[in-house]
């Protein structure tokens, strides 16, 4: 009266849990927590020709536009939004002694002097370019002239 | 003896690692990570050249090859209620009054790409020309398209229009609004 032996039944787990570890890996390095200082709400306009950002820029300082051509507040020091020319200026004038600080460094420390900040201004596609242009003008006025307009890469609407 | 009798019949214990909770909680973690995956779509930027300020310099980048006999062009656009394109009048040098372009909204945008790739190519075959009689070598440079923009055009507008420029061939655009002073 010789019984078989009984033999374990198990599914091997050890193929699943290494894809999914991966999967796991792969959606954490795709996870965007907080990338630049973007707003996710605004809708960019689309362009063919829009090139990625240069990597070598130093310092970038994003405006986030609105569809009323307010720029809203950032984690950069606009804490309400900023809805004229002279409130932009302004804005921008406190982040140019950010610049000036930065080239006074440098020239203690014999580099050469930085090129200033860029300022890239993500506005909303429907926002009007009256609003555009009194917040680039206002740039210049604080002496940014480097200036970018952001957009999704694709075929313009 | 006793002692190594007892050491010979020491159970032998199979190690197991319980891997069920690992799985458990790497499900939870694909779960997670599953749900908030948001691939944003790929921004890139469109460089910007801003008009020349009373008495001040412009901010366009010297350009130690710079056609002297190519001269900018000038792209007026009027918009519509909606903030599209109503109207684009082109004009190449100062005592150019202008041509229209013909259509529309998207129609327009299309025939101003027509026009500038146009102008462009005469400008290229008028510059070998000019290099070849002179004896010369010296390289193209396109020429730089001024947007002077009616202030209710909405920025998609404005950027599809400098994306037209763009791709027509000229890298140096600069946006302005109609009425500011240049």
């Amino acid at each position: 009266m010789s019984h078989g032996s009984v033999e374990k039944c198990e599914p091997n787990m050890t193929p699943m849990l290494d894809l999914v570890l991966q999967l796991v890996m792969f959606f954490m390095l795709c996870a965007n927590f907080i990338a630049e200082d973007v707003n996710a709400t605004i809708k960019l306009p689309t362009a063919l020709q829009a090139r990625p950002l240069d990597k070598a820029e130093d310092r970038v300082i994003f405006l986030n536009v609105d569809v009323k051509g307010d720029v809203l507040p950032n984690t950069r020091g606009i804490d309400r939004p900023l809805t004229n020319r002279v409130q932009v200026a302004g804005y921008m004038k406190n982040q140019a002694a950010f610049d000036q600080e930065l080239k006074r460094r440098a020239a203690e420390k014999g580099k050469p002097e930085p090129i200033g900040s860029l300022v890239v201004i993500r506005a909303h596609e429907d926002c009007k370019y009256a609003k555009i242009s009194d917040i680039m003008l206002g740039c210049r006025e604080a002496g940014f002239p480097r200036i970018q307009f952001r957009a999704i890469v694709g075929i313009s609407k | 003896m006793s002692r190594s009798r007892r050491h010979a019949v020491s159970p032998f214990v199979e190690p197991d690692l319980p891997i069920t909770p690992m799985l458990d909680m790497s499900f939870q973690l694909l779960a997670f990570f599953l749900m908030t995956f948001n691939p944003t779509p790929t921004e890139g930027h469109l460089d910007v050249i801003l008009p020349k300020q009373d008495g001040g310099p412009s901010t366009a980048p010297p350009n130690p090859f710079q056609n002297p006999e190519v001269e900018d062009v000038t792209v007026r656009v009027e918009a519509d209620d909606k903030g599209d394109v109503a109207s684009i009048v082109i004009a190449q040098g100062k005592d150019d009054s202008g041509a229209a372009v013909p259509g529309k909204g998207r129609d327009a945008r299309s025939n101003l790409f027509t026009d500038l790739k146009a102008r462009l190519a005469t400008a290229k075959a008028e510059h070998a020309a000019r290099n070849k009689n002179i004896g010369e070598t010296g390289a193209f440079v396109a020429p730089k398209v001024k947007l002077e923009l009616a202030d209710n055009l909405n920025f998609k507008i404005v950027i599809a229009i400098m994306d037209e420029a763009n791709r027509a061939g000229y890298p140096a655009v600069a946006p302005a609004l109609k009425d500011d002073k240049k």
